[in-house]
């Protein structure tokens, strides 16, 4: 048996061929599309950011003439490119190793002028690879070839050889030199020495061939020759500081786009009299993930679409561009019985049995509400009665806003009988239609979410986060989280035996989603000392987060954000949190002023893809506030110890019997949340 | 105790990546469910039952077409051509060329026959096809028992009166009886006519106790397996690597082998752990073998069961449809 092709299982662009890139692109449905933001035919330099998968890499490789040459198949490929106004020339960094250029005996000085010639050498010959390959396929001629070539020729400061008279013995040439350089380089570790004579430096070859290549042939006086370099985090500053000087010293016809991951730049620093690059004036850049984030719905759009090009791989039938006709092949709660959601299945489980929120309840008035005087519970038969107010069997999510109501009455350290009581008359003012002014409204229009889901997971079920809407919505504006996602689910639908064009079940999302969950918080790890700092103080504040959201009070409602003070934090906590948004375990929300100070409070949301793991919701509403301590003690000391202080000190004010009861009953009373 | 949900989603979290890379594809969950269904609770609770079928489930071993391909070639190059090489090498002393041994080589392959063990339309013919084309073997090398031999003037005579070396490939041996017995009157009719001929016997896998039974065939010069089973693929034998995750002094290895040998008698009397009692876990491509736990296999009328990696078996004709 032949298993059937999982249409999601490529996420990486550099896995994917020429011929998948460019059928698997999608432009997004704004004025422009990615061109408009991208710009490939503008001469300023621009520095393509964005988070590990959010489409850098397809973006760039989309970009290049060998995209640009299957795009226009069928149509006269000289014109099309002429149109286009760009020829795209795509490096990876990786190829280069960069790393070479260090030590070895030899002198900072000597390894960077050796790199220089080197990319002069590396960049010049994939440009003229690239470019005869477009005259050759455009059945274009050379007038004067020779010409052509002893020009370019003159470009190097000496004669390194016997001059070509080829554009092939020209990058053969090339060729020759880098091999050479290779060799050199690769071997010095054992010879001590590096005798290298270098022929061109500061851009000579990668800005002077364009410029000739233009001469050559007038009909490309408007063509920009697009160096697209990707992966620049592989450049060390040394790297990085010298490319920034050929991006600051460019000249016509060439443009730059460098693509880098959000920890990736290292310097925006020049050699040019230890200037910075400025941005705005010297290059532009794009926030691939921020900039799709600020447009939800535009990312909504070229999501689905993303998904829509990958089905349709295997779906013979059309599937057309309305929302309806892709969404409808997953499972979510709108497709479901009542008893097949996870709250449905939840409450299924205690049928005529008490729920694990009331015994939960009447355990702990049974413990410490009688040694409150202000509770006024003087016995077992008030806490009987009590409980006998809150139980409501004919609808569970009344019952647990009856205990939340409860429990906030005895944080506000009022008689519990008698509240419980008006609980109780709320409750059926509730349930009867009476919704205005109840208590119960109030709750639950904020609560509800976070009610049914403490509820789910009492009953040791697991919530869902089911249906492309969601998968859309916890990709958190990176593509290559809602592919893995859905290669997920499309694996376990599969494996269940599922028919590819048929509804994906809810439980082959159940599993996927948890498992791309997982994968995230992995993938996104960086094997520096500050990665796993960063990767650690993301697990604290999501457990901080969850023993929030999942305690008897909750202070807020949908709680996936925080705020931190930043002017007081040191500066190992400011680096983690940079760390971690680079990372994208959190997203940067807004920077807002505190009220009342004009001292910056930066807020944030934990990644949505994070949801499943602490089994947050996939909305965020409210937001806690980090004090500095907390801060620190969450993201600039490895140590666990103060970070469990911080949110025990956070669940004493969130669990009864509660530190502020406590303190107000003037007692000495120890208590594990 | 085996028992937990999170196992169960771990062991299924494997088996999913295992059916879609190496099993090609032959237990998705609709077949893992039905073969589950087999366990009814006729020992423990179903759930505990099912749980212990998951658990061999998740370490069951299919070698599929290209395994089997590479195996083969390993039979012929590291068990045959290798050694004969060496072989000649040492008689050549000192004073050996390249061309010289290549040469004695293929003399020395010509008066060679490899055979499949057993039957037509049994493992053994339909591994030898396979073999010929995967080592680039003339056709006149491969042949059958029968075609060894001429009958002329009224006696036995072999087909290639200069053979030197008869080769028998086979899938498995669990016990090493059948192949004995199936080698046993060919190798006397060879031995009888041209007693210097080598016999081998190259099994893809055998049991380290087939080996032994083997070892004991009158005129059997070599035996050797691609890859020996020794008692650590023996699901419940002491040393089983089956039973390495559970550390709970052998309780989990008891409770397991009680269901699974019920079930296993329920189905194949008196071989419920398999046929030789040999309690392997393993399925090739072209069939899973008898010595393998008939409750992954078993898959005869008209017991209702509903096997895994089912195995084609060698059904006898039927006088009455005749």
């Amino acid at each position: 048996m032949k298993p059937t092709v999982n249409p999601f299982s490529l996420t990486k662009a550099v896995d994917l061929t020429d011929e998948q890139i460019n059928s698997f692109w999608v432009d997004i449905n704004s004025t422009g599309g990615f061109a408009k933001k991208a710009k490939p035919t503008s001469p300023m330099p621009m520095i393509i950011m964005g988070g590990k998968g959010s489409g850098k890499t397809h973006l760039m490789r989309h970009y290049a003439y060998q995209v640009q040459k299957l795009r226009n198949t069928g149509f006269d490929l000289f014109s099309s490119i002429v149109s286009e106004g760009y020829l795209g020339v795509y490096i990876r960094t990786p190829g280069l190793n960069a790393s070479r250029f260090r030590d070895k005996s030899q002198s900072q000085a000597q390894w960077a002028a050796l790199f220089s010639y080197y990319l002069e050498l590396w960049f010049a010959q994939t440009l003229l690879s690239v470019f005869q390959e477009f005259i050759t396929n455009s059945n274009k001629k050379i007038d004067n070839e020779p010409k052509l070539v002893g020009d370019m020729y003159k470009l190097f400061d000496k004669s390194p050889a016997t001059a070509p008279e080829t554009l092939s013995g020209f990058i053969d040439l090339l060729e020759d030199l880098r091999k050479k350089l290779d060799f050199k380089i690769n071997n010095a570790a054992f010879s001590r020495t590096l005798d290298v004579t270098i022929y061109a430096l500061n851009g000579k070859l990668i800005f002077g061939i364009p410029k000739l290549l233009q001469a050559a042939f007038p009909d490309l006086k408007n063509l920009v020759f697009l160096y697209l370099v990707d992966e620049y985090e592989h450049f060390d500053e040394q790297a990085q500081r010298y490319f920034n000087t050929l991006i600051r010293e460019r000249e016509f016809p060439v443009g730059f786009k460098i693509g880098v991951k959000l920890w990736g730049l290292k310097t925006l620093k020049t050699f040019s009299g230890d200037e910075g690059l400025k941005e705005g004036s010297e290059f532009e850049r794009l926030i691939l993930d921020a900039d799709l984030r600020a447009s939800p719905s535009v990312y909504q759009q070229f999501a689905l679409n993303l998904c829509r090009t990958r089905l349709q791989e295997v779906i013979s039938k059309k599937i057309s561009d309305n929302p309806n006709d892709i969404q409808k092949f997953f499972s979510d709660a709108n497709s479901l019985s009542l008893a097949e959601t996870d709250w449905g299945r939840a409450c299924a489980r205690f049928k005529g049995t008490r729920r694990p929120g009331v015994t939960s309840l009447e355990k702990k008035l049974k413990e410490h509400a009688k040694r409150f005087q202000s509770l006024a519970v003087e016995s077992d038969n008030q806490v009987a009665e009590i409980i006998s107010l809150i139980e409501f069997d004919e609808d569970y999510l009344i019952e647990k806003t009856n205990c939340f109501l409860l429990y906030r009455a005895w944080y506000r350290n009022k008689p519990l009988l008698k509240a419980a009581r008006e609980i109780r008359e709320d409750c059926l003012r509730y349930v009867k239609g009476e919704r205005a002014n109840t208590a119960h409204a109030t709750v639950l229009d904020k609560f509800e979410g976070d009610l049914r889901h403490q509820f789910i997971i009492e009953a040791e079920h697991k919530i869902d986060y089911l249906g492309l809407e969601s998968f859309i919505a916890m990709s958190h504006g990176i593509a290559r989280n809602l592919l893995t996602i859905l290669r997920g689910v499309y694996d376990w639908s599969l494996f269940y035996g599922e028919e590819p064009s048929a509804l994906v079940s809810v439980r082959a999302q159940r599993i996927a989603v948890e498992e791309a969950s997982e994968w995230f918080f992995q993938d996104a790890q960086h094997q520096s000392d500050g990665g796993k700092n960063a990767a650690i103080a993301t697990d604290r504040i999501g457990e901080l987060l969850q023993a929030i959201r999942y305690s008897d009070k909750p202070s807020e409602c949908s709680l996936r954000s925080f705020s931190v003070e930043w002017d007081g934090l040191d500066a190992q906590t400011r680096d983690t949190i940079e760390l971690a948004e680079k990372l994208s375990f959190i997203i940067r929300d807004s920077e807002r002023k505190e009220r009342n100070s004009a001292r910056p409070t930066p807020k944030f949301q934990l990644n949505r893809m994070l949801s499943p793991r602490y089994r947050l919701p996939i909305a965020s509403r409210g937001s806690i506030h980090l004090s500095i301590s907390e801060a620190q003690a969450i993201f600039g000391n490895p140590d666990p110890t103060s970070f469990k202080k911080i949110k025990m000190d956070r669940l004493r004010e969130l669990n009864a019997p509660f530190s502020s009861v406590i303190k107000q009953g003037g007692e000495i009373y120890e208590f594990e949340f | 105790m085996i028992d937990s949900k999170e196992l169960q989603h771990k062991w299924l979290t494997k088996i999913k990546t295992l059916n879609s890379t190496l099993w090609n594809d032959r237990a998705k969950f609709p077949v893992i469910q039905r073969w589950l269904n087999n366990f009814q609770g006729a020992v423990f609770e179903r759930e505990v039952e099912q749980m212990h079928a998951l658990h061999l489930l998740q370490q069951f071993m299919v070698f599929g077409e290209v395994e089997i391909h590479e195996l083969l070639k390993v039979i012929y190059r590291d068990l045959f051509r290798y050694p004969l090489i060496q072989e000649i090498r040492n008689n050549l002393g000192s004073n050996f060329t390249a061309i010289e041994i290549g040469s004695r080589y293929n003399n020395a392959l010509l008066n060679t026959r490899f055979l499949g063990l057993g039957r037509a339309g049994e493992s053994g013919q339909h591994l030898i096809y396979t073999f010929r084309q995967f080592n680039n073997l003339p056709l006149d090398l491969v042949s059958d028992a029968n075609s060894l031999f001429t009958f002329s003037n009224g006696k036995d005579e072999l087909a290639a009166p200069m053979l030197s070396h008869v080769v028998f490939i086979d899938d498995i041996s669990g016990s090493g009886t059948q192949a004995k017995d199936r080698l046993t009157p060919v190798i006397s009719r060879i031995k009888a006519l041209r007693p210097e001929c080598k016999i081998y016997y190259f099994p893809l896998f055998a049991t380290t106790q087939a080996i032994e039974v083997l070892k004991g065939t009158p005129g059997l010069d070599v035996i050797k397996p691609a890859m020996e089973l020794d008692p650590a693929y023996s699901c419940y034998h002491d040393k089983s690597i089956y039973f390495r995750d559970v550390n709970d002094d052998g309780q989990t290895m008891t409770a397991s082998k009680a269901v699974m040998q019920a079930y296993g008698e329920s189905i194949c009397r008196g071989n419920g752990l398999g046929f030789g009692e040999c309690q392997l876990l393993l399925s090739f491509h072209h069939n899973t073998p008898d010595n393998t736990l008939p409750v992954f296999w078993f898959n005869e009328q008209p017991a209702a069961w509903s096997p895994i990696f089912p195995r084609h078996p060698k059904t006898a004709i039927n006088p009455a449809i005749l």
